[in-house]
């Protein structure tokens, strides 16, 4: 693992759990707020509902990782080495194409209905600023959380292909390569 | 339609994860009917699936049950379901039982509770000459208690969707979950003599005490839980993270065994486990919208209703719909499916919605623990470290109970509607 | 040439904007001859307000009929709040002969920029103060409130200017919330307290009548230009009937549906001092008109009429 692997997977998983932390601690203060303190923030559910947004989408390459995305290991399990390794080829190449494929229409998605300004944000800030609030984030960096967490999923798949083809070159079975790496169907 | 379903199981087959083969199916779809102008509502239909603000119940509630399980409540519970079950041939497998039950008062999920139930049990099981198939299958069966016992996700999810009464749902599925939880019991004991499984230690008279004390955070959270949307300090929704905030308390000041590093992996743990849960989310409501243009639930709605239109027997060709939709299926993608369906249906059913929803809860948990998809037979293989073939046997009993269950509460009302009434609102 | 065309809108089949939009489908047909067709889809099986808005955006649907209370967020369309200025509209048919009028088309045509085809308007109904159990009759009986209210700027003013605690909560939470008491009262429109059967979780129904809940009758670009330049017309001509059908039958419904809830154990209340409440809103009124010249411009056409 190189340096900058290392220090982006740190960041990424540092960031999720401060994007956890924020969801709980808004809606934490949510329920004091209006049963303590008869007084409640307005924008709390749509701001707790975008970070759920970002949280999910960053966290799949993890749980692709972790194995936590469900899938049936039974014909690979049952075939010979190399056409165990053809079918995760096949697999992996038509999970990426399609993570690909969902990576770039979400950017257009985001692009085409993302233009106007988080409402939540602008809540807050003028909260903060009054009239002089500056201009909040456009939905775009909601929406946005989409295109990126597709991306990474399918480069983390691209990897395992390259693994597999590795494999398949020098003579190790699936299961040899689930037991080193901790791939899919680990 | 065929082209889709054909399409989706060869995908799945071939080892392509569910989510992906849903997804790659609904493009296959778009594909081959020229459609691919409805691409661009694909990311829509995927946001717009997590989008959703009863869905932020998913990460708290597996966080809770996280750092439940780091605080070392679980070992705690499972020491007090031993000291409750006492010197009886088969106990372990009954402790793993109550400890379930005792577990879903902490658990919004079944998938948390197999992981955490499964983590301290299964091996214990094995330790002691259990087969571990069959320690792997029991903590499955356990598992899909969690949903039944507030907190519930899918209880509240489905309470949303339906506009129905969360906290009347909540109570409703309690009784449920005892009957469930003997019925697994007497199988645990019978089976038990019949295979002369081992006698459990025996708890030290001396750790008793405290042994209750410490389980008492556990069997106190439903209640909080529930009193608390009752008298309205917090929504359902909201109870979540109250049951995180109560998690971290217990840990933090009554075990003292939480520390930075075990909340840092617990959030992180939860995060992942989250986006697991809304990839599928997601895709299965790209799934919906395709099924949605191709008027499938009001088809299957219609063919129903052609069949019968007597109560009883469209309340039991729905549960078979609901049964073969969770065979493949994670209940809340399969939620978001059936709806619809539901919405159609459900006129005609002459069933009160608070038992109905307790019913559609149950039936999808029973698809957590059967073949070839279910979440919960996955995890319990995993820390069993036994092929999934065999859990999948051992099972088989076990889902016949649930079943037993599955059709009493669908046509024995007083087990769901006796505990609202007692406590309206 | 012949089109049909799919439109969606967020409420229940049972709710005026449903009938609203089968109104609209049928007279379309009829003008067009039956060469542009409407299918109305209900029950939000095409998405609610934020997704039926991006899906003609995006050309995933052919229109659909979005509450007006949205639109400013979601698509910029910022002189749609004229449309919501509290206490500034003395009737149904003030609203719909306004909205009929050249004005209700300068408003739709500001769409057009936003690649969407406005045609015409639905109400669901004047809004009012529905609260759990305590009769509300004056001003100070709404001071905090738990009141839930569309997160929208325009609504956070009116309602921190009234006093009241304003709470951000989805929809889908409300019948709940009313019932454990989570939340004191919901500023609604009769019919939904009706067909959410929110009477059964809330008692007290306060008329204030603050203001009006259109829905705006959109389609796509797209689809526009599928139609021939008559048909359009005739589907244009189909969107300003459709609204004054609709605004008369939403006036009408109102006074049913009060005594439909009456007749389920609500009280029905009046507020002493109403004229103190529209005195203190006023100041909204006054800073919205600043901020885009066609609210000025409606609560002029509003104030004329009166
Ligand atoms: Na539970
Ligand atoms: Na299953």
């Amino acid at each position: 693992m190189t340096a900058f692997h290392l220090v982006f997977r740190t960041g990424l998983k540092a960031l999720l759990v401060m994007l956890m932390a924020t969801l709980l601690t808004v809606m934490t203060a949510q329920v004091i707020m209006r049963y303590g303190f008869n007084s409640s923030l307005l924008w709390s559910e749509e701001l707790c509902r975008y970070l759920l947004i970002w949280c999910s989408f960053l966290a799949m390459v993890f749980a692709f990782e972790r194995g936590e995305i469900a899938a049936l290991s039974i014909l690979a399990d049952s075939l010979p080495r190399v056409p165990a390794l053809a079918l995760a080829i096949v697999g992996g190449v038509l999970s990426a194409a399609m993570c690909g494929a969902l990576a770039w229409y979400g950017y257009l998605y985001a692009k085409l209905v993302g233009s106007q300004p988080i409402p939540a944000i602008s809540f807050i800030l003028g909260d903060i600023f009054g009239s002089s609030a500056p201009a909040a984030p456009t939905v775009f960096w909601v929406y946005f959380a989409l295109p990126l967490g597709m991306m990474l999923l399918g480069l983390r798949i691209a990897i395992n292909i390259v693994h597999y083809l590795r494999a398949w070159a020098d003579g190790r079975t699936l299961q040899d390569l689930a037991a080193s790496h901790g791939g899919p169907g680990q | 339609m065929t082209l889709y379903l054909l399409s989706f199981l060869g995908f799945l087959i071939i080892g392509i994860p569910v989510a992906f083969s849903l997804g790659l199916s609904s493009i296959a779809y778009l594909i081959v009917n020229g459609q691919m102008h409805l691409m661009i509502g694909f990311p829509q239909k995927m946001i717009a699936g997590i989008d959703n603000f009863v869905l932020l119940t998913i990460p708290f509630f597996i966080l809770a049950g996280n750092l439940m399980n780091s605080a070392d409540l679980t070992r705690q519970i499972v020491r007090f379901a031993q000291m409750l079950v006492g010197r009886v041939r088969g106990g372990l497998a009954a402790v793993n039982v109550i400890a379930s039950m005792m577990f879903s008062g902490v658990s919004g999920a079944a998938t948390a509770e197999a992981s955490a139930i499964g983590s301290v049990m299964i091996p214990a099981m094995k330790r002691d000459g259990y087969k571990p198939e069959y320690a792997a299958a029991v903590t499955a069966a356990g598992s899909i208690l969690g949903p039944l016992v507030p907190p519930s996700l899918a209880l509240i999810l489905y309470g949303v969707l339906t506009g129905t009464s969360i906290a009347d749902l909540f109570l409703a599925g309690i009784f449920p979950a005892f009957a469930l939880c003997a019925g697994l019991l007497v199988y645990a004991l019978i089976k038990a003599r019949r295979e002369d499984h081992p006698l459990p230690p025996e708890v030290p008279a001396d750790e008793r005490a405290s042994l209750a004390l410490k389980a008492v955070p556990a069997l106190l959270l439903p209640v909080i839980i529930v009193g608390g949307i009752r008298s309205g300090v917090f929504t359902p929704t909201e109870a979540a993270a109250v049951a995180v905030v109560y998690a971290l308390a217990v840990g933090l000041l009554l075990y003292r065994t939480l520390d930075a590093r075990k909340i840092f992996s617990s959030f992180y743990e939860a995060a992942t486990m989250t986006a697991g849960v809304m990839l599928i989310v997601a895709m299965a409501s790209m799934t919906s919208f395709i099924l949605g243009i191709e008027n499938i639930p009001r088809e299957i709605a219609a063919q129903m209703l052609n069949i019968s239109s007597t109560p009883w027997v469209l309340i039991l060709l729905l549960n078979l719909v609901l049964l073969l939709l969770g065979l493949f299926l994670e209940p809340l993608a399969a939620l978001v499916l059936v709806m619809p369906i539901l919405n159609e249906i459900f006129p005609l059913l002459g069933i009160d919605r608070v038992q109905f929803g307790v019913m559609v809860v149950l039936n999808l948990m029973i698809g957590m623990i059967t073949p070839p998809v279910g979440l919960c037979l996955f995890i319990v293989s995993a820390i069993g470290r036994t092929p999934l073939e065999r859990v999948a046997v051992a099972i088989l009993p076990m889902i016949g109970i649930a079943l037993v269950i599955l059709a009493l509460v669908a046509f024995v009302p007083f087990l769901t509607l006796s505990l609202p009434a007692l406590f309206p609102g | 040439q012949e089109v049909t065309l799919k439109m969606g809108h967020a409420a229940a089949s049972t709710h005026i904007f449903h009938t609203g939009l089968e109104i609209f489908a049928r007279k379309v047909d009829e003008k067009t001859d039956g060469n542009v067709k409407i299918e109305v889809y209900g029950d939000r099986q095409l998405g609610d307000d934020k997704q039926l808005l991006e899906g003609i955006q995006i050309g995933l649907i052919d229109g659909a009929l979005v509450s007006s209370a949205t639109l400013p967020l979601v698509l910029g369309a910022a002189s749609f709040d004229a449309l919501q200025q509290p206490f500034t509209v003395s009737s149904y048919e003030q609203l719909s002969a306004v909205l009929t009028s050249d004005l209700g088309d300068e408003l739709l045509a500001t769409l057009d920029e936003k690649n969407i085809k406005g045609v015409g308007f639905v109400d669901a109904g004047l809004r009012h103060f529905l609260s759990k159990d305590k009769p509300v009759t004056s001003l100070a009986d709404m001071k905090g409130l738990k009141t839930r209210i569309v997160p929208i700027p325009l609504h956070k003013a009116i309602w921190e200017t009234i006093g009241v605690n304003p709470i951000g909560m989805a929809y889908g939470e409300v019948y709940s919330a009313l019932e454990t008491g989570t939340i004191d009262a919901v500023e609604i429109n009769v019919s939904s307290i009706k067909s959410e059967s929110l009477y059964n979780a809330a008692k007290q129904v306060t008329l204030t009548g603050h203001y009006f809940w259109p829905g705006v009758i959109m389609i796509s670009n797209a689809a526009w230009e599928k139609m021939s330049d008559a048909d359009k017309a005739a589907v244009e001509a189909a969107g300003k009937e459709a609204t004054t059908e609709a605004y008369a039958l939403a006036a009408s419904q109102d006074a049913e549906t009060v005594a439909f809830l009456e007749a389920n154990g609500v009280t029905i209340n009046k507020l002493s001092d109403l004229d103190d409440l529209k005195a203190l809103t006023a100041s909204v009124v006054t800073t919205w008109q600043g901020k885009d010249p066609m609210i000025a411009k409606f609560t002029d056409a509003f104030a004329a009429g009166q």
